[in-house]
Order: C-alpha cells, then sequence, then structure tokens
C-alpha cells in the first residue's frame, strides 16, 4: 500500500440495517489517539514538524504529497519557466522515418520524439506527452489499417527513445554525449562579445552540474563577489557527465567471458579517458572565460590601483619631507650669509668712521697749531700754551668720538679763532663737555 | 564549494563500522587501516603501546587482563558487581569514588596502574575511528551521526555525545539502531510505502528487536525488546564446546578449563561461523590449541544448525512478545530487516521467516553485509543533512513527539474483515484515499467505517502436508485486520453502476482528531461526507 496509489477493494453489499441512501449514521468517537516519538531519521521529518507548527490541522493534503509537490516546484523554478504549452508539433523528417531501430545508438532520441528543440530542457511530462502523441501516429496497429503491413520500424525507434528519456540514468547518459549539442569553447581572444560569447556556453555546461542552480555569468554590472563565486563553482564544477553511452558493445555476442572482460576493461578505459578530457575541456573553458573576462581585469586594476595609492602616498611624504628639510637648511645658509656681509659692512662702516674720525683729529690739530695754539695773535705760544691747548685737544678728541661732531667743533673755533675769541670758545667747548 | 564532510558511525560491542557518504550521496562503508570494514571495539595496552580494533583483539588471547572490551555498554552507568562479573577475563573494572566504572590496566612493567574511564576509552576509540576516516577521505569531518540501541538511558546517550564532543567528532544526530537500519532498508525516503517493519539486529553480545511503523515516511519505533539469550557470542559458544568436546575426545585433553585455550578457539570459530552462512562446510583449526597440540577439523552446516537449534528460540519468542505487545499480528507486519553480523546465519533467517506469513518480507538487501546495516544508515541520515533535507537540531524527543492513532481505521468489507486504510500508529495529521468497487449489481455503495485490530491467526491445521495448495490459498485469503468496533455507516446512491464503476473514499484526521470521512464517485460527482468526532 502506498500513499500515492490506491489500492482498490470490493465493498460488501448493504445489510438490511443500513441507513437509506445518501444519508450517514455516526456511532461513536474514534478512539483515544497515543503519544509517540518520532524517530529524526529521513526526508519528511523536518516537513512534518513544520506542518505541526504551522496548525495545518485542515489542510487535508498529505505531507508526503506536499513535500512532493514542494520539490517538483522546486526543480520546476530551477529549470526556468518553459513555454512548452502551445507549441507546434515537429515536423518528421523522411529520413527521421526511415530510422533504422536496430541502429539505435546513432538515432537522435529528442528528435524522435518531436523534443528536438527543448532537448535537455524537456521535462519527464514532456517526454510522456509527445510519446503518447507519436505512438498514436505510428502504432503499428494504425499502419495496418492504413495497409502498411510490418511497418514497424520507426514505432520501434519511438519505444527505445521512449525508454531511454524515461530511465534517469539512461537519460543522463544519453544527455552527456547529445551529439547536437556543441562542445566547442571559445578560444579566449574574445575580449569584445565576452558576454555574447561566454554567457551561452556556461548556460550550456550547467545542465551536466551536480550542483543545481548553477549561478551565471552575469553582466558589467555584477558584483565583485558574485563573480567571484561564480569562477570558484566553476573551477570546483562537479558534473555528472559520463560516457557510458560511446561503449562499444560485445559485437560477438557470444559471451566469451574473457572477451567480455577485455571489453569492460576496454570501455572503462575509455569512459575514463573521455571524462578526463571533458574535465579538462570545462577546465579550458573556465581559463580562458578568465583571461578574458574583462570584469577580472577591472578588478585587477581596483586592486592595483587600491595597492599603488597606498604606496604613493608614503613615497610622497617622504618626498616632501626632504625638501622642507632642504628648504630649512639653505634658509639658515643664507641668514648666515646675510649675517656675515652685515658685520662686515659695520665694520667697514665702522673703520670708516674711525678712519673720518682720525682725519678730523688731524685736521682740529692742524687747526689748533694753525690758529697758533689760541695763544694771543702774532706772539708765539708758549710751550704751556702749547701744552694746555693740547691738553684741551686732547679732552675733546677724548669726549667727540665722533667724525662730525669733531668737524663741527673745527668749524666753530676757526670761526671764533676768525672773531679773535677763539681761546674763549675753546675754554666754553671744553667746559660743555 | 566548500561542502561539509559527515560520516555515519556505528558502535557496538563487538563492531564498529564507519560509513561515508560518496560522490553519488549514497551511504559507503570504508575499509580501516587493517583493509576492514569493520573494526573490532577492543583497545588493547601492552608496555608503552595502545593498540585498537584487530590488533587489541589479537591480544585477547595472551593479555586478556589489560585488553579493554564492552566499554560502550559501561558508559554512563554506574559500577555494579555483574557489571565486573560479565566482563571478567578482560582488563578489571574498579568502582571509583563516585560510584562510576574504571578499567584498571597494569601494562607497565613497572608495576603502575593505568584506570582508564569508559568515557576515556570511548574517546581514545573514537579518535582512532575518526583518524581513520579523515584518513581515507583525505579531509577533516564536521560531524557524525551516531547511533545507538533503543534501550540506552538519557544518561548514556548524554555519555556518548560528550564522548563524540570530546574525540573530535562533534555529534550531528543521535539516532536508534533501528531506525538507522529502516532508513538504510528504504523506509522514510521519496516513495517509500507505508509499512510495518520488525528490525531484527542480532549483534556480538545479544539481540534487539523493535517494531518500526513507517507511515507517510515518518519512522517510528513502536515497540522494542533486548535479549542477550541470541547472539554472536552465543553462538560462538555452541561452537566452541562442539569443538572443544572434539578435541578432548581425540586427544584426552580438557579445553574448557585452559582459559587461554578457549579464548583462542573462540577466536577460530568466530570465522568458522562467518563461512557457514556462505558454504556448507567450514574448517576450524587453532595452532597448539592445548597441550601443545593442534587442532584441525571441519564443521558442516546441518551439524552446526542441529547445535543451534534451541539456541534461536528465545529470539522467536522475543519477536513474538514484541510484536503482541505493541498491538500488531505478525501477519500484519509487512516486512523483516535483518541486521547485525549474526543475522547473517541462514537457519535463524530461515527460522525467523518461518513465523511470518508468506506476504511478509524478509529483508537482507540493505547493504553488502548485515552489520554494516546501521552505520550505512546513519550515513545516509549524514547525507540528508548534508543536502539540507534533513534538520540536525531536531532530536530532542519532546519535539518529536506526535499523536499516532490507537487503532486501525478501515473500511468493513466484510462480517469479520477490514480493510485498513489509516493504519495504527499514523502521526496525526494524516488522510488516505482508497478505490472501491461496488459488489455486483448495486447501484448503491454501503460503506461501513470501523476501527479494528489485528486479526488471531488461525489455528494451523493438521494435514498440512497433504495439501499445501489449498493451505496457500486459505492463508492469502484470511483477513489481516478484523472490525472490533463500528464508527460510522454511509450510503452512497449511485445513477448506474457497472464493474467498472470506482468510488473514492478519503479517510482524513486532523490535528483535532476528527475523522472526516468522504466518499466521491468521480463520473457523476455525487459526495457524501461524514465527520466522526473525538
Amino acid at each position: 500500500m502506498t500513499a500515492d496509489a490506491p489500492f482498490e477493494i470490493t465493498l460488501c453489499a448493504a445489510p438490511a440495517t443500513a441507513p437509506a441512501a445518501g444519508t450517514t449514521k455516526v456511532y461513536g468517537p474514534i478512539s483515544a489517539t497515543q503519544e509517540r516519538v518520532l524517530s529524526p531519521v529521513g526526508v519528511y521529518v523536518q516537513h512534518y514538524l513544520r506542518r505541526l507548527e504551522n496548525g495545518d490541522a485542515d489542510d487535508q493534503t498529505d505531507h508526503v504529497k506536499a513535500h512532493a509537490d514542494h520539490t517538483a516546484a522546486e526543480a520546476a523554478k530551477a529549470i526556468g519557466n518553459l513555454d512548452l504549452s502551445e507549441e507546434e508539433d515537429e515536423e518528421e523528417s523522411e529520413d527521421l522515418l526511415m530510422t533504422d531501430p536496430k541502429e539505435w545508438k546513432q538515432q537522435d532520441h529528442y528528435a524522435v520524439l518531436g523534443l528536438s528543440k527543448l532537448r535537455y530542457r524537456a521535462t519527464l511530462d514532456d517526454v510522456i506527452k509527445s510519446h503518447r502523441k507519436k505512438v498514436l501516429r505510428h502504432h503499428p496497429d494504425k499502419k495496418a489499417a492504413q495497409g502498411h503491413l510490418n511497418d514497424d520500424g520507426f514505432f520501434k525507434c519511438i519505444q527505445k527513445a521512449f525508454e531511454i528519456l524515461t530511465d534517469h540514468t539512461k537519460r543522463r547518459q544519453w544527455d552527456s554525449v547529445d551529439p547536437a549539442i556543441s562542445d566547442d569553447i571559445p578560444s579566449g581572444k574574445e575580449k569584445a562579445k565576452f558576454y555574447e560569447v561566454f554567457g551561452p556556453v556556461f548556460a550550456r555546461e550547467a545542465r551536466f552540474s551536480n550542483v543545481q542552480p548553477v549561478p551565471i555569468l552575469g553582466d558589467d554590472s555584477t558584483a565583485r563577489e558574485e563573480v567571484e563565486q561564480f569562477y570558484n563553482f566553476w573551477y570546483s564544477f562537479d558534473s555528472w557527465r559520463s560516457f557510458e553511452y560511446l561503449d562499444k558493445e560485445d559485437v560477438s555476442g557470444g559471451g566469451n567471458r574473457d572477451d567480455k572482460r577485455y571489453n569492460d576493461a576496454k570501455n572503462r578505459k575509455e569512459r575514463a579517458t573521455r571524462k578526463k578530457e571533458d574535465i579538462q575541456r570545462v577546465r579550458t573553458l573556465v581559463d580562458n572565460a578568465l583571461k578574458v573576462d574583462p570584469r577580472m581585469a577591472r578588478f585587477k586594476e581596483e586592486d592595483k590601483l587600491k595597492r599603488n595609492s597606498k604606496r604613493n602616498a608614503r613615497e610622497e611624504e617622504i618626498k616632501r619631507a626632504a625638501e622642507e628639510k632642504k628648504a630649512a637648511e639653505e634658509a639658515a645658509k643664507k641668514a648666515e650669509a646675510n649675517a656675515a656681509m652685515a658685520e662686515e659692512e659695520q665694520k667697514k662702516a665702522r673703520q670708516q668712521a674711525h678712519k673720518q674720525l682720525k682725519k678730523e683729529q688731524r685736521a682740529l690739530k692742524i687747526a689748533f697749531k694753525s690758529m697758533n695754539f689760541f695763544a694771543p695773535a702774532g706772539a708765539t705760544p708758549s710751550d704751556a700754551d702749547i701744552a694746555a691747548a693740547t691738553e684741551k685737544l686732547d679732552k675733546i678728541t677724548a669726549a667727540k668720538t665722533d667724525a662730525e661732531a669733531l668737524a663741527a667743533v673745527r668749524t666753530e673755533l676757526e670761526a671764533a679763532h676768525a672773531a679773535g675769541n677763539g681761546s674763549a670758545t675753546l675754554d666754553n667747548i671744553v667746559s660743555k663737555l | 564549494m566548500a561542502a561539509k564532510t559527515y560520516i555515519g558511525l556505528s558502535v557496538g560491542n563487538h563492531n564498529s563500522v564507519i560509513a561515508i557518504i560518496n560522490k553519488d550521496h549514497r551511504a559507503e562503508v570504508i575499509a580501516n587501516e587493517d583493509g576492514e570494514h569493520k573494526t573490532p571495539t577492543y583497545i588493547a595496552f601492552s608496555g608503552e603501546e595502545e593498540y585498537h580494533g584487530s590488533q587489541a583483539k589479537h591480544q585477547i588471547v595472551r593479555n586478556a587482563q589489560n585488553t579493554v572490551a564492552g566499554f560502550r555498554d559501561i558508559l554512563g552507568k554506574p559500577y555494579s558487581a555483574a557489571m565486573a562479573e560479565q566482563h571478567a577475563g578482560f582488563a578489571a573494572i574498579e568502582a571509583e569514588a563516585d560510584g562510576s566504572a574504571v578499567f584498571v590496566i597494569h601494562a607497565d612493567e613497572s608495576g603502575s596502574s593505568l584506570r582508564l574511564t569508559a568515557h576515556d576509552a570511548t574517546v581514545r576509540y573514537l579518535v582512532r575511528l575518526r583518524t581513520t576516516a579523515e584518513e581515507y577521505l583525505g579531509r577533516k569531518i564536521d560531524g557524525a551521526v551516531l547511533a545507538v540501541p533503543v534501550w540506552f538511558t538519557e544518561a548514556q546517550r548524554a555519555s556518548i555525545t560528550a564522548a563524540c564532543a570530546d574525540a573530535g567528532l562533534p555529534l550531528l544526530q543521535l539516532v536508534t539502531e533501528p531506525a538507522a537500519a529502516a532508513l538504510q532498508y528504504g523506509l522514510g525516503r521519496e516513495g517509500s510505502a507505508d509499512s510495518v517493519a520488525l528490525v531484527v539486529d542480532v549483534g556480538g553480545t545479544g539481540s534487539d528487536v523493535s517494531l518500526v511503523a513507517a507511515t507517510g515516511g515518518l519512522v517510528s519505533v513502536v515497540g522494542s525488546a533486548h535479549t542477550t539469550a541470541v547472539s554472536g557470542e552465543a553462538i560462538d559458544d555452541v561452537l566452541v564446546n562442539h569443538f572443544a568436546a572434539e578435541f578432548t575426545r581425540a586427544h584426552g585433553v580438557d579445553v574448557m578449563g585452559n582459559k587461554r585455550a578457549v579464548r583462542k578457539l573462540r577466536q577460530a570459530v568466530e570465522g568458522t561461523k562467518r563461512t557457514l552462512s556462505s558454504a556448507t562446510t567450514a574448517p576450524c583449526a587453532v595452532e597448539s590449541l592445548a597441550d601443545g597440540i593442534d587442532f584441525n577439523s571441519s564443521v558442516n552446516r546441518t551439524r552446526f544448525d542441529i547445535l543451534c537449534t534451541r539456541t534461536y528460540a528465545p529470539l522467536l519468542e522475543t519477536i513474538e512478545k514484541v510484536v503482541a505487545e505493541a498491538g500488531y499480528s505478525l501477519a500484519t507486519v509487512d516486512q523483516v530487516l535483518l541486521c547485525g553480523g549474526a543475522a547473517r546465519v541462514r537457519r535463524l533467517q530461515s527460522k525467523v521467516a518461518s513465523l511470518f506469513p508468506e506476504s511478509t518480507e524478509i529483508r537482507d538487501d540493505a547493504a553488502e553485509e548485515l552489520d554494516e546495516v546501521i552505520a550505512a544508515g546513519c550515513a545516509e541520515q549524514a547525507a540528508l543533512i548534508a543536502q539540507g533535507v534533513a534538520d540536525p537540531g531536531v532530536q530532542a524527543a519532546a519535539e518529536l513527539k506526535a499523536d499516532v492513532l490507537a487503532h486501525v481505521v478501515g473500511l468493513q468489507i466484510d462480517a469479520g474483515n477490514l480493510a485498513p486504510v489509516l493504519r495504527k500508529d499514523t502521526p496525526l495529521p494524516a488522510s488516505r484515499s482508497v478505490r472501491v468497487a461496488l459488489p455486483k449489481g448495486e447501484t448503491r455503495a454501503y460503506i461501513a467505517v470501523s476501527e479494528g485490530e489485528p486479526a488471531p491467526p488461525k489455528p494451523e491445521s493438521e494435514e498440512e502436508d497433504e495439501d499445501e495448495d489449498e493451505e496457500d490459498v486459505e492463508e492469502e485469503s484470511a483477513p489481516l485486520f478484523r472490525p472490533t468496533r463500528l464508527l460510522a455507516e454511509m450510503v452512497l446512491e449511485l445513477d448506474a453502476a457497472d464493474e467498472n464503476t470506482r468510488v473514492e473514499v478519503t479517510f482524513f484526521v486532523g490535528t483535532d482528531k476528527k475523522l472526516t470521512v468522504t466518499a466521491t464517485e468521480p463520473v457523476s460527482g455525487k459526495i457524501i461526507t461524514a465527520v466522526i468526532p473525538q
């Protein structure tokens, strides 16, 4: 007794005591329930508990069915909403109808069932639906009715295709080697049309992923984490692709054990090689994409800028400090030179002044002499006069260290001498000192 | 993809098994360093060295007093004299000041002794299992699902959880052994049918019989019993006695009095027993068994079966007891799931099978070897957790309490025959549908909803051997359930009916414990409903 396939029983005839037609009689309450601890194993426990929590007491759908619906809905979401409803039946070409059922390995199972557009995207439902359609059209009984006896070649092809596409394992094996879907990968020089070239290729390869959903390539505006996640995903790509479909059959058919083993070993080897090549192929694809991805280049540039900006700032700092130091040093040097020059000038000025002074002193001395040491006119100055005048002169020279003042004294004296009262003026000057 | 690495573990009293999740997300039992799929649960000390697994097991012969065995069952239990007696022959058990048990080992020549608690022993052993798995996988283990017997107490469960944590093996979930076995046999998975299964686990030191109800993919253990009377050891005992007697007869040397000889012989017969499950004759050879005399003999399966005839009886009694106590009959058990190494014994399997009608499936196909079933089941659960289908947080008993139906509810199709619709122990809410045909010539569907119980088995007829065919027919038509209490009657009147007319009857019990029965005829759309209160 399974949950979704109800079993059939036959009822007994109504006894005489049965209620009237269309009525019910309720007798007793149902026995009290018991409490049991569930084992936390299996796929349904979580679902069941969630349901209890939500209190869906009146939700009549069984949780098993609910779980199945949920899973199916998820799967449908993952595959993407494909509009299958009103699709035209595919044309059946003459060649297709002439397919030899013995050569079933060569036939295109999707084309036989009219699903060559959907291919791996076809759901089990699609397969069943289109199979039914094809059987209605090509059933040998129908052919016989039209007068074509023993024309069941294409029907056999249909059955074979149906067998393969409804068996999960066989379908995967067939999908793995589907000749209508190219295995080509871009060479990695398509910088300009990167998204247009690589996007569909990644979408195509995603069908082999054990892990669904597969991240998509995105576009220029995709966030950096997403891009990095994308490449991480593809570098650890977990593929279910396998190559059993290409196995060479045992042609002898005799069932010789040794032959069989030999063949098996050969096929296994072949499969392993193909798988290896396929892994390498995907790897190359990702490598190529990474190489020309404009976003990766941009991220690299950004990284570089970020790294460099720090370094530049540091260098600038050092440079500025050096310059400042240099400027300070130069300023100090200049100041020093200026100071030296100023001192020199002062010294020069001082020397000049001294010279002037000496000159004035000499001139004053000469003037004293020419004024006859202030002795009365016509008289030869006595030694005492000379000594007194010299003493006064010394006093003046000692007091007036300025050349101009000395000059002034000299002019005053000369003027006074001319006026005849030189001696008095001299005394006056000396007393003023 | 930083996927977590989880494993499944079953730690038995005799052997432990490690199962990993392989690339196809299925369980796979791995071999340990010695190339064996199961690792004996022993730790031995010799001088400075510490041995685990089969190396430790080999030391039993000459170094038994320093070999720690059976520590799983001691974990979380206080010391008792019975415990020490049960483990006589291995490392001595003494009581600590706080009442816990401790193994005392005198491996060092210096005379100092090592006192090892059951916790320490388990931690050391689990570390070894973890290393084995990590070396095999080449990755760190992020967590494990571990199975414990149903009869483990809360203290024992807590102790083993603590031991796992100390061993660096974070416990994702602790499941019971029958639940793990049921999962490995496909119960509780997508597309699994409702069924009542009896898990018969024949282990090294005892047998567990558990009745498991799996309705709507929800697994619950509805009854369980443990017996130590039937076990791998008990079967070994029979063989040991047999061979010891043979040896004594041939050479006049007593074996049973010689402890070392008995241990040697015991290790040898384990292999003999295993071989007998696949071959009809198995040898048993022990070098220098006693007094330097080699022993070389063989036993055939018939002989072995005769020797063991009485050994299996307690198991059969336990099965009958568990089924009856849970309120089921043997005929209503849909399948018997075998697990545990000793369940491989052919005669034991056929004895169990003979208890049940032919409709009951006896299954041993869940894993390559029966002693790997539980570990593989744990790994399957770990795989579900890794995929996010199961939540490891859900394991406290309080969270997992569910109301279940106390009796089977179904349609009365005969005075003494009830067609079950909602089985006993179905967790609520639940709904099931059946399609019913009308009796010939009737246009009224008489629907009698009734509670029931398993029908008592028919007394076996005497002339069983004479007309077997007739017996078979009779057995198949015997009702499984009989109605005990009529809950409601309803009649759906149809305009016309032939043999192709079907009426769909849906039973629904919500969490409010009300039973709603709806009968519809899809063609005419006629409908009738009855609500049966709590």
